[in-house]
């Protein structure tokens, strides 16, 4: 008898390791790997969504010049999201699996509708990961970016992934916002969320045809390149403006996601600029309210290295180094007061956070104020302080101009 | 007769973390606690007060009646009928529990892992392997809580120690400003209310070892237990913020989809799904015993624990297949915090502290009881 129930008991096991209800062969999934979201003028929503080709098919293999084409986009209509992604479905012969999906674009039009919905839509469905990164693209034909040149990558979900790591760490002119990111900055009293940008940028050149777009009845072809620079400002979850690289980096310094950047100034003496490489950056904010106004006080703290140096005077001499950080201080002073000027003017929005901060500081008049508080932001006076020290020289003790005594 | 397995100090501390660790690690209820803001990881600390100050009549009783088994502590106090009456109150109790827990983990995994396998296939799945742990006893559970435990401790630990650099303090500010003393305690006590645990002692008191220092197990599971917690819900509200968290079925699950390190340390939540797994399955194989258990002792001294387990199993797949407990409104209703803890106060609390009170009133007439029990 125990024999018995044994071999019945691994027969039962046996049978369990064939799968279950919920098996997915990776043959059978199409992987998506970003997805674009649009709504056009009669509320129709369109999807279309990059897959992954795991087979290494190409499409359209007339295409031809750059090899075969690593993924191809589908798309899919419909009044509602669920209808438009039930559309898909009728485009590809594979089960849609977003787990892998990279990067999550939406135009403009959607943006300002509001993302509230389509938030609820991703934290709800099990597949979706909170990893993708939410990009607001620029412009009225969203759809342009698929044809764009994706550097080296054939994606542009891994596209968009690499680009966010290195602009980051090279430029720190974008914000590379994930799903959660954007979620935690919607929920959060004091905040608003912002988004990454991209925008397809035309560059027109003459040659060959290498698969890209031909525009008809003309010898060149219209390529295009993207754009990742700046970012898409939100008020609560609608979309209400961008702000351009420079914008974007001084956004970065106050709330503390700069990395790394070469900025330069002009040098006074002749038309050579000044280059430094931030090496660190560190904000802290203060905030006060007197007689009904917020004052918001920024200080920047920032380690500078010289990478090039176009002036004549001497920079190791104290007080010519002390004359260009002054120089740095002021350019970088204007700019982030500039960036929250935008948002204090133009979009009505904290997108910096400085409400966070008033709470922290000023918790009880927070519990007065925190329901209006993007009203007191827009009226808050704005003090900011750069304070740069240059650290290194690189390997020149002395100007390549100035003589060695 | 059944042969008396003992249980060492450091099972009963492993099988008391198992079965209350649970709790956070599948829903975390302590974040949707009053302050339910930035200070919601104070409550594990805090509730420790409350945990102690509940759990003084059980330990109490455990502590009068070691080696002594839950059914006869039940008639020496209360006499046969009130003392059945009593166990009956705790069936109810652990069937509840037992309900609670199945349909908690069928409803993550429907929602999180397996959306298209059928609940009947889930709850089948979940049951068949509890009933075959519980019907082992309570040896069985014991040993297999000294490898299951240790995991979900380790994987606590890790998921902290890996997503720590992403930890942004920034979010806890400001501390203890908006929440009020009032409002963090009843946090606290609503939380310390979840841990029905500590009734494993009673049960297993028949278990216990004399010499068994139950100060020191409670104790040492107290201070594991708390910094797990912690351990668990600062990661999870500064790396998914706060309302995000609240806003999640299981915010622990979705905090270890988000822990990556160097690039290649990615998609690391199926060891989260493994200790979950394993963890809950002891956890109702517990409940599951206790419930039988408590049943033999009302049906009378010819009747053993394994005869219930399977027909427990059966009510409570009865119970997750009838459609109109398992709507979601009602499982929320008795997933709210307040609800668990006015069901769980009779069992852990009000009945402790009746039978505390019969035995200080009857207090020579027990002893003499138990002495000739032990003997």
């Amino acid at each position: 008898m125990r024999k018995i129930t044994l071999v019945l008991l691994c027969i039962v096991v046996m049978l369990q390791l064939t799968g279950c209800w919920n098996r997915r062969e990776p043959i059978n999934l199409a992987v998506m790997n970003s997805a674009l979201y649009d709504i056009k003028d009669d509320g129709v929503y369109n999807i279309s969504i990059e897959l992954l080709n795991t087979a290494g098919e190409s499409k359209d293999k007339s295409s031809g010049g750059g090899g075969e084409s690593k993924s191809t986009s589908i798309q899919g209509e419909g009044k509602s999201i669920p209808e438009a992604i039930r559309d898909l479905s009728s485009s590809v012969e594979r089960r849609v699996y977003i787990a892998h999906n990279k990067a999550t674009f939406f135009s403009e039009a959607f943006a300002k509708r509001g993302m509230s919905f389509i938030l609820d839509f991703f934290l709800r469905d099990h597949e979706y990961r909170q990893s993708p990164y939410i990009i607001v693209v620029k412009g009225d034909k969203p759809e342009l970016i698929n044809d764009a040149s994706k550097g080296l990558t054939d994606s542009i979900g891994a596209y968009f992934e690499n680009i966010a790591r290195s602009q980051m760490s090279s430029k720190s002119d974008a914000a590379f916002v994930t799903t959660l990111e954007f979620a935690k900055d919607y929920y959060l009293d004091g905040k608003e969320p912002v988004a990454s940008v991209v925008e397809a940028v035309e560059e027109k050149q003459e040659g060959s045809d290498n698969g890209d777009k031909k525009s008809s009845g003309s010898e060149q072809s219209t390529k295009y390149k993207l754009e990742t620079s700046g970012l898409a400002a939100f008020k609560d979850d609608k979309f209400v403006g961008y702000m351009n690289g420079v914008e974007a980096r001084a956004y970065n310094l106050v709330v503390n996601k700069f990395k790394s950047a070469f900025i330069s100034i002009a040098s006074a003496e002749n038309a050579n600029e000044i280059a430094f490489e931030v090496i660190s950056s560190k904000s802290d904010i203060k905030t006060s309210m007197q007689q009904d106004k917020v004052t918001l006080d920024v200080n920047v703290s920032m380690k500078l290295n010289i990478t090039q140096y176009g002036a004549e005077g001497d920079i190791v001499k104290k007080e010519e180094l002390k004359k260009v950080e002054e120089k740095f201080n002021k350019k970088l002073e204007e700019e982030i007061i500039s960036a929250i000027n935008k948002a204090q003017k133009e979009f009505k929005s904290d997108i910096f956070g400085f409400g966070l901060f008033f709470h922290i500081d000023n918790p009880k008049q927070w519990k007065e104020i925190k329901t209006k508080w993007n009203d007191y932001f827009t009226d808050a006076k704005v003090n900011v302080k750069v304070d740069a020290s240059v650290y290194a020289l690189g390997e020149m003790k002395k100007p390549f101009v100035v003589e060695e005594d | 007769m059944e042969k008396r397995t003992v249980i060492t100090s450091a099972q009963l501390v492993l099988l008391l973390l198992g079965s209350a660790v649970m709790i956070p690690y599948t829903t975390m209820p302590a974040i949707t606690l009053p302050p339910a803001n930035q200070d919601v990881w104070m409550i594990p600390i805090l509730s420790m007060v409350y945990r102690i100050l509940l759990a003084l009549p059980l330990l109490f009783l455990v502590y009068k009646f070691k080696s002594i088994k839950v059914n006869e502590c039940f008639e020496i106090l209360m006499g046969k009928i009130i003392g059945r009456l009593f166990m009956v109150i705790f069936v109810a109790f652990f069937i509840f529990a037992q309900y609670y827990s199945v349909s908690a983990s069928v409803l993550f995994i429907n929602s999180s892992v397996y959306p298209e396998t059928p609940r009947w296939a889930l709850a089948l799945y979940i049951l068949v392997p509890i009933a075959y742990t519980a019907s082992k006893g309570a040896g069985t559970m014991a040993r297999l809580s000294a490898f299951i435990v240790p995991y979900i401790l380790v994987t606590i630990v890790v998921f902290f120690m890996i997503s720590f650099k992403d930890i942004d303090l920034f979010v806890l500010k400001p501390i203890f400003v908006d929440s009020g003393f009032a409002k963090l305690n009843l946090g606290a006590f609503l939380d310390a209310h979840k841990m029905t645990e500590l009734i494993i002692l009673l049960v297993f008191s028949g278990n216990i070892d004399k010499d068994t220092k139950l100060s020191r197990v409670f104790a040492i599971f107290l201070i594991v237990f708390t910094v797990s917690m912690v351990l668990m819900i600062i990661p999870t509200i500064t790396i998914l913020g706060l309302d995000v968290a609240k806003h999640m079925d299981n915010p622990y699950f979705v905090l270890t989809k988000q822990v990556r390190a160097y690039d290649f340390i990615q998609r690391l939540e199926s060891f989260n799904v493994l200790g979950w797994f394993i963890g809950i399955l002891l956890k109702m194989a517990l409940y599951n015993y206790m419930s039988s258990y408590f049943i033999s002792g009302i049906t009378g001294s010819k009747t053993t624990y394994k005869m219930f387990v399977i027909p427990v199993a059966i009510v409570i797949f009865i119970l997750i297949m009838i459609p109109k407990i398992n709507q979601y409104s009602t499982f929320q209703f008795l997933l709210n915090p307040k609800t668990y803890a006015a069901i769980a106060l009779t069992p852990m609390v009000v009945v402790p502290i009746i039978m505390c009170i019969v035995y200080l009133v009857r207090k020579d007439k027990v002893q003499k009881a138990i002495r000739e029990k032990v003997q």
